[in-house]
């Protein structure tokens, strides 16, 4: 009986109306790694993109060039691959993580996480501490909640809206982006994905916060599958703080009280608002506040710390490993060596990879004609693309067939070679000419070798084609 | 209707709709990226059945917005029949019917 009201009061707390989470202010050594963590992602996001790199943006995401700039890097449509490596690469990244530490991204690097942390800053410069922020939540409307309210909002709306721009400033030119939102002369989309980008920013931050990481998150969902008995979890430790006790009833029975206090501190700095004591939950994120809220408690009561604490389920079975033994498990082995393996070999197709890209098309006009020296010629359109990061002048030669000689055409100037400036893609006519003594067949395979004229080894793409003859007369 | 029951299906309601659009987003970003990685919209509008004049960036934001809408019709489609299969109960169906 008893069983079933349980049940029932505990599954209409699951979805009661969610109540807004006051996380109260903690100190301590994780609230300080957080708060590096905080201000290092932060910085690195919105100072980026005012990074130049010889004489450009370091990091551009040029869409409407259609190729991506990481400093020395530049990528193109073609480069899609590097792309999925990446990828491939964060997400094993993650893995491999999640099994050492457990959630540390959740914690500590986690967007969602660090944009919150900000808005809960501000929203703490103007409403003060969690219990003025509760008093005033619960006080009728005034004139110092209206402006304190406004002032808030006008913070947050500010802030998410500079994050938007910043975030339009990754693919378009930034300054001139600034200057174009604050002349008010920003139009069409870049307008568009500045408040859209903005907006997502102020809600996610601002209102759906933890809620984001309890309903949304695939990651939170699926992350337990990388834990095992050794992965770092946020712990209490049940067997020396129950049974809890507070006040004058607990120094009466000193002897027979655990040391938690019940002071509820660990629930009031919980970003997610929920109580550790009662066993690892989904919810938890392991940001460590709670650590740091209850050593600091510990300590002002003369007791040791790390009553909740990093811990492992094996640590909390009484086992004490060695941390190199820790370690050496199957699955970090695994991980690690997929890690290794994509990220050598992202290198290593990264280096290899060709500064030169060309594209032939014959000449569908005619398949051959006679020049004016009575050799046979074909005409084919060159698209040369130079992916290297210099300026390049490009030569072109002819295998495949004996006599047969190529040159750019002269439409497009007399000289032997062919300028296309860093990043560019030039299109020409080159031209390959075959003495009609030589021999040939009707129509056979050739191969055209476009080569740069600077770099460590000058580059030469070689693409195949065909070339056209009159029929022999046997 | 009781309601607690009011509330905790609005609530559902809710969380149905910020999942729905925020899994959407994340698939649509992909779609997009592997979409315009092949395609340039410049030659999609040029050979269409109707050629017109587009520029990349209306090309791409656009192209990110059909994705877009068509993952959430989609799984609003999905939210709703599957919620009228299990029980009319316990399902809120597409997080819009619930306004």
């Amino acid at each position: 009986m008893s069983n079933s009201i349980d049940k029932a009061s505990s599954e209409s707390s699951l979805y009661a109306k969610s109540e807004k989470i006051y996380p109260r202010e903690v100190a301590g050594q994780f609230q300080s790694l957080r708060w590096i963590s905080m201000y290092a992602l932060l910085g690195l996001y919105y100072i980026l993109p005012w990074v130049s790199w010889n004489g450009r943006q370091a990091v551009l995401f040029d869409l409407p060039a259609r190729k991506f700039h990481i400093f020395f890097l530049t990528f193109w449509p073609q480069d899609f691959f590097f792309l999925s490596l990446l990828l491939i690469l964060a997400g094993l990244s993650l893995f491999f993580f999640t099994a050492i530490a457990g959630r540390v991204w959740c914690g500590f690097a986690c967007p969602q996480t660090v944009w919150t942390e900000a808005f809960v800053m501000m929203e703490r410069w103007v409403e003060g501490s969690r219990a003025q922020q509760i008093k005033l939540a619960r006080a009728p409307w005034s004139l110092l909640k209206v402006r304190k309210r406004a002032l808030k909002h006008t913070l947050w709306i500010s802030f998410s809206l500079f994050t938007g721009l910043t975030f339009v400033g990754y693919f378009q030119p930034v300054s001139e982006l600034f200057a174009e939102f604050f002349k008010l002369e920003l139009s069409g989309w870049a307008l568009f994905w500045v408040v859209f980008y903005g907006f997502a920013t102020y809600g996610n931050a601002g209102f759906m916060r933890e809620q984001v990481c309890k309903y949304m998150c695939p990651y939170a969902r699926f992350q337990s599958a990388m834990f095992d008995k050794d992965t770092l979890i946020v712990a209490y430790d049940e067997q020396r703080g129950e049974p809890r006790g507070r006040g004058t009833k607990r120094i009466e029975s000193r002897s027979s009280k655990g040391d938690c206090v019940d002071c509820g501190i660990c629930v009031q700095v919980c970003p997610t608002g929920i109580d550790i004591r009662e066993g690892l939950q989904y919810e938890c994120i392991a940001c460590a506040a709670c650590i740091d809220g209850c050593d600091d408690v510990m300590q002002k009561i003369g007791l040791p710390t790390g009553l909740i604490r990093y811990s492992t389920q094996s640590q909390d079975q009484g086992e004490s490993k060695p941390l190199g033994k820790a370690l050496w498990r199957p699955r970090i082995i695994i991980y690690g060596l997929l890690l290794v393996t994509v990220f050598s070999g992202f290198i290593v197709a990264l280096s290899l990879r060709s500064s030169v890209q060309v594209d032939i098309l014959r000449d569908r006009n005619a398949l051959f004609r006679w020049s004016q020296n009575n050799d046979i010629e074909n005409s084919y359109q060159v698209r040369v693309m130079n992916k290297s990061q210099a300026r390049q002048h490009y030569s072109v030669s002819v295998s495949g067939l004996d006599g047969a000689t190529a040159r750019w055409s002269k439409t497009s100037g007399e000289s032997l070679s062919r300028v296309v400036e860093a990043g560019a893609i030039g299109e020409f006519n080159v031209l390959v000419n075959l003495p009609a003594s030589a021999d040939y067949q009707r129509s056979q395979k050739i191969s055209l070798h476009v080569t740069e004229s600077v770099g460590r080894t000058p580059q030469t793409s070689v693409e195949e084609t065909r070339f056209w003859g009159p029929p022999r007369r046997n | 209707m009781t309601s607690t029951q009011i509330e905790k299906d609005n609530k559902i309601g809710l969380v149905n709709l910020g999942v729905t659009l925020w899994v959407s987003f994340l698939f649509a970003a992909i779609a997009t990226m592997l979409f315009f990685a092949t395609f340039d919209p410049i030659d999609i509008a040029q050979v269409a059945t109707f050629p017109f004049e587009l520029d990349r960036i209306s090309g791409y934001s656009i192209g990110f917005i059909l994705f877009w809408a068509l993952l959430i019709i989609n799984s609003c489609i999905i939210n709703w029949l599957s919620a009228q299969n299990t029980s009319s109960m316990t399902g809120s169906g597409c997080p819009q019917d619930k306004e």
